[in-house]
């Protein structure tokens, strides 16, 4: 690993700017983890209608996540239903109550160990007593102890220090870099890689301070990045950065028939083990768009057209080494391919876009008004677009000086992977028989052909690496990147990609958590 | 639907406890409709995405007869035109360009969309805070916060939507082309699109029918009560903990709390007293399955049933008097819902008939234009048109319609395809009882949008506005008096 094994972390002080955010609230998915591993309860309450903001791609970021009185009043019922859940069962309570809450030493005590998993830190003498105050309150309404309890419960997951993740500043208008507190610590790691909250080890090993040793640090990454809850790092980030959230929701028109819920089920869960693979393995990044492999159930095996002894069962995925399919890497997956479609026809420039953009951070700006109708003569004329050469659209509008500059960049992409159709399905002609040519050329001039060619040539463009390392530090800060970071970002990636280390997805995630942009902030504005 | 206010005394017999003051001065106070009758003036800006399609406006100009209909405005019908006021030439680029130019460089959909109730350009004002999400106050916002609609209804306001997971927010943030409402310059009012949400924003909690109920329910209050008191000393002392900057965020927070603490408190008022007909709705837990589907397709969600349940509940709540201030979204800005729930038609200046296929996604159709564009255009104008039938047959105690004491401000950010700020679509529904000149095409001389939102304010809802947004040209803003009778 990168980091000086046994260093103390606060021993030297950073000459860079680590950054800062505000009150970090948690999202629906962060909400919903939290409260299943703390609580032990099953039910998701936080749902697609409760409020969410989004920046940067990512729905973590720290400055959108706003709240209202609606949002509030959600959290609010929300923590009732919780609290009523986990006080009627025996098991759940326990992991709270493990005495006889008649006894007064028992109630604080209770409230002290539901305070440090929900808040992710022990609770102080006046917080003990603002929770013990509602506890007295209900009591003195005639509540039993149990319902007294579940109010306290319900107390603790309606504040803020629940709902928020706090950092705070020592003196919090100075702008000079400290490093964060041994638990503001744990929570930036947990919730970068579980989604949820930290469990007792990662809060004792806070509590004693080693957490804080770059030795400890890498190793307890590298204990998170192994235990199961590591998967919601992968639904989270690979779900939004890489579209499989969308793969889900991503409507095709009528004709595309062989596109069925479970297939997009299916191609949705297949970039997320494709990426789990790169995470659990020591596969170099670089290797992302060419590595020929697959994840497939029987649903998926059989749109792809792979033998079916491959898989049997729905929703039961097999890793697999297909070589016959005329596709590999990350670009060759269905979910991309659809998703980076149009409903009813491929769109090189989506494609292109999705690659230039998501892959190589270097989408270029947005089109400008008063764009030509790409398709409305088709519309008009009754033609389905599907039946369409999308490659002679695409030259005519790029005539348009405007247009060309910034489909120059993309349109080579997405051109270069027309054998596959609008949901990824491989092809020898289009629809109407006339030949696909899947040659393209690229802004620097590069031909390159299909899928292979393409693969190939994006693999070895530095702003691969140098893109996965801002994706992950925008979504393990949750907040939006700025020019102070990029020092952060160049050294991580200068330890990355030294020679004779593999430049794994592991590797750079520990370099990432042991930069000063991770491990410190800052007050100020 | 009656004895809803619960009596002072009855709660403090059936409580059994003793009551602290600061509780006693938060129960319910009567309901405002004891007071003398006014004429409850509302305010409905219902937001159209990605523009419309040229069939928008109508080939004639004038008012009664000299008018007629557009293709894609033909549902509103015979009977609603008489209150219509269609609008042409209102521009906002003048907000983002000092020669007044309707052409945004970048990001044309979520800034247009940011400014559409704003007249502000939210970069500018993000640059000018240093914030990386910010706008300006919107009109709605102006009204709801005003004394002439302050404390008048339950809720000061309330945002819906029809809005689903396929919307695109070209890099900026997304509550610029998903909020429409801002309450400050930071703060966007989310909107919900669960019916079922807003059905329980609108009930508020149950009130209790009789006095055991009512003294559990007052205790039920105490223990709320005891929770968000806990709740806001903790926040208060984390906030104090903080840096200036970070003191927002708890702000924002504590001010979340306390309306929540309010309206836990008001048992009894969320009703106001009014025959309120919520057991007319019927298909909204079937609509609520759809809304938040995860996956959406016709066969699990029928945007169109979405919309009969949110017209359903925004007539509910205005028949109640429950709020005077909803805006409304019928999609996100820059959506891409892919719209095959609905059949394509053929569209001419006159018309439009049945075609064989269904729409395509909704921004894809915005630039193929053509029949897909106004199809998607004259289908969410229908939807409108339905509210407005709805709100036309709900009858006040002054005689007239529910409609003709609302605004309905029908409009979008954009020309259409080709996302220009200019030449915006608009159409007011109603406001006849509130000084609206109506049944007319109003082709104006190149007006700024602020100017129909100072007009408003001043001429139809009574407030002293002598500005509002910004003009980037430098000229004043000024009234609209063709909009006004009399």
């Amino acid at each position: 690993m990168l980091m000086d094994a046994g260093a103390d972390a606060g021993e030297l002080g950073p000459a860079l700017d680590p950054g800062r955010k505000e009150p970090h609230r948690l999202n629906s998915t962060e909400y919903n983890a939290t409260v299943r591993d703390v609580l032990g309860t099953k039910r998701e309450l936080a749902t697609g209608s409760w409020s969410e903001g989004e920046s940067d791609g990512f729905d973590n970021v720290a400055a959108v996540q706003h709240v209202d009185a609606t949002q509030y009043q959600r959290y609010f019922d929300a923590a009732q239903d919780l609290a009523t859940e986990v006080m009627a069962s025996k098991e759940l309570r326990a992991r709270f109550v493990s005495c006889a809450l008649a006894d007064d030493a028992c109630v604080a005590s209770s409230i002290q160990a539901a305070g440090l998993r929900l808040f992710r830190r022990p609770l102080d003498a006046d917080e003990l007593g603002t929770y013990r105050r509602v506890y007295d309150a209900a009591r003195g309404l005639g509540d039993d102890e149990a319902s007294a309890f579940s109010l306290t419960l319900q107390a603790l997951l309606s504040s803020a220090e629940f709902l928020y993740r706090v950092e705070i500043d020592p003196k919090p208008e100075a702008t000079d870099a400290h490093p964060l507190g041994p638990f503001e610590l744990a929570s930036r790691l947990s919730y970068f890689l579980w989604s949820s909250a930290a469990d007792d080890a990662l809060l004792a090993a806070a509590a004693d301070g080693s957490l804080t040793r770059l030795d400890t640090l890498s190793a307890t990454v590298d204990r998170m990045l192994d235990d199961p809850r590591s998967d919601r790092f992968v639904s989270s980030f690979a779900g939004q950065w890489l579209g499989a959230r969308q793969v889900v929701a991503h409507a095709v028109a009528p004709n595309y028939d062989q596109w069925t819920a479970d297939v997009a089920q299916s191609a949705s869960q297949e970039i997320l083990l494709y990426f789990s693979d790169f995470l659990q393995s020591d596969r170099s990044w670089f290797e992302f768009l060419t590595a020929d492999i697959n994840f497939v159930d029987a649903p998926l095996a059989y749109f792809y057209g792979m033998p079916g002894a491959l898989a049997s069962d729905v929703g039961v995925f097999e890793r697999v080494e297909y070589h016959d399919d005329r596709r590999k890497g990350f670009l060759g997956l269905a979910g991309f391919l659809a998703v980076s479609s149009f409903d009813r026809r491929t769109s090189p420039s989506r494609r292109g876009l999705m690659i230039a953009g998501n892959l190589l951070c270097s989408a270029p700006p947005p089109p400008p008004p008063d764009i030509p109708k790409l398709e409305n003569q088709a519309a008009d004329g009754g033609v389905d677009p599907a039946t369409l050469d999308v490659r002679q659209l695409l030259e005519a509008h790029r005539t348009r000086a405007d247009c060309a500059a910034c489909h120059a960049l993309i349109d080579g992409y997405g051109l270069a992977l027309e054998r596959y159709d609008g949901i990824g399905l491989y092809r020898t002609s289009y629809g109407d028989g006339s030949a696909i040519d899947d040659a393209s050329t690229l802004v620097d001039g590069r031909v390159v052909q299909g899928l292979e060619g393409l693969a190939d040539v994006v693999s070895r463009d530095p702003r691969l690496g140098a893109c996965l390392a801002r994706k992950l530090l925008t979504y393990g800060l949750g907040r939006t990147l700025t020019t102070s970071d990029e020092p952060h970002l160049q050294r991580a990636l200068d330890a990355w990609l030294s020679p004779g280390q593999v430049p794994s997805l592991r590797r750079l995630i520990h370099g990432l958590i042991a930069s000063e942009a991770f491990r410190y902030r800052r007050g100020g504005k | 639907m009656k004895g809803r206010s619960i009596s002072r005394r009855a709660v403090l017999r059936g409580a059994g406890v003793v009551l602290t003051l600061p509780l006693l001065e938060s129960l319910p106070r009567r309901p405002l409709r004891a007071q003398a009758p006014e004429v409850a003036r509302r305010f409905l800006p219902i937001y159209l995405p990605n523009g419309a399609h040229d069939y928008w406006w109508p080939g004639s100009e004038g008012r009664g007869d000299a008018w007629k209909l557009s293709s894609i405005l033909e549902p509103f019908g015979d009977a609603l035109k008489p209150k219509l006021n269609v609008l042409s030439n209102l521009e906002n680029g003048s907000v983002f360009n000092d020669d007044g130019s309707p052409l945004l460089g970048s990001a044309s959909h979520s800034r247009l969309a940011g400014a559409w109730l704003t007249c502000v350009d939210a970069q500018a004002v993000r640059n000018q805070l240093g914030l990386e999400e910010a706008n300006g106050i919107s009109v709605d916002q102006i009204l709801a916060q005003h004394p002439a609609f302050l404390g008048k209804t339950p809720l000061a306001s309330l945002q819906v939507g029809l809005s689903t997971p396929l919307a695109s927010c070209d890099g900026e943030p997304c509550s610029s082309s998903r909020s429409v409402s801002w309450a400050s310059r930071t703060q966007p009012l989310y909107k919900l699109v669960d019916p079922v949400e807003v059905l329980h924003q609108l009930v508020g909690v149950t009130p209790a029918s009789d006095q055991t109920a009512a003294a559990e329910a007052q205790k039920r209050l105490m223990r709320n009560k005891s929770i968000l008191d806990a709740v806001l000393e903790n926040a208060q002392r984390t906030r104090g903990r903080l840096g200036t900057g970070d003191q927002q965020r708890m702000d924002e927070f504590l001010e979340s709390v306390r309306a929540v603490e309010k309206k836990v408190v008001d048992v009894s008022s969320a009703m106001g007293g009014a025959a309120c007909p919520f057991s007319s709705l019927e298909d909204l837990p079937r609509a609520e399955q759809s809304a938040t589907a995860p996956r959406q397709t016709t066969a699990t969600y029928d945007k169109g049933l979405h919309a009969d349940a949110m017209n359903a509940l925004i007539a509910l709540a205005f028949q109640c008097d429950l709020t005077r201030v909803i805006s409304y979204m019928l999609e996100d800005e820059r959506s891409e819902f892919t719209y095959d729930n609905v059949q394509e038609r053929a569209f001419t200046a006159e018309g439009s008939t049945p075609k064989a296929r269904t729409c395509p996604e909704y921004h894809l159709a915005q630039h193929a234009g053509g029949d897909v564009f106004a199809t998607i255009t004259w289908w969410n104008v229908g939807k409108v048109a339905d509210l407005c039938r709805k709100l036309d047959a709900i009858k006040e105690a002054n005689g007239v319609s529910v409609l003709d004491n609302t605004v309905v401000l029908l409009g979008g950010c954009m020309h259409g395809g080709d996302h220009l700020g200019d030449r915006l679509p608009v159409a007011l529904v109603g406001g006849g009882n509130l000084g609206l000149r109506t049944d007319q095409h109003l082709v104006l001389d190149k007006r700024p949008l602020r100017d129909l939102y100072v007009t408003l304010m001043n001429d139809v809802y009574g407030l002293n506005v002598s500005d509002f947004g910004q003009d980037r040209t430098g000229a004043q803003s000024a009234r609209i008096s063709q909009l006004l009778d009399g």
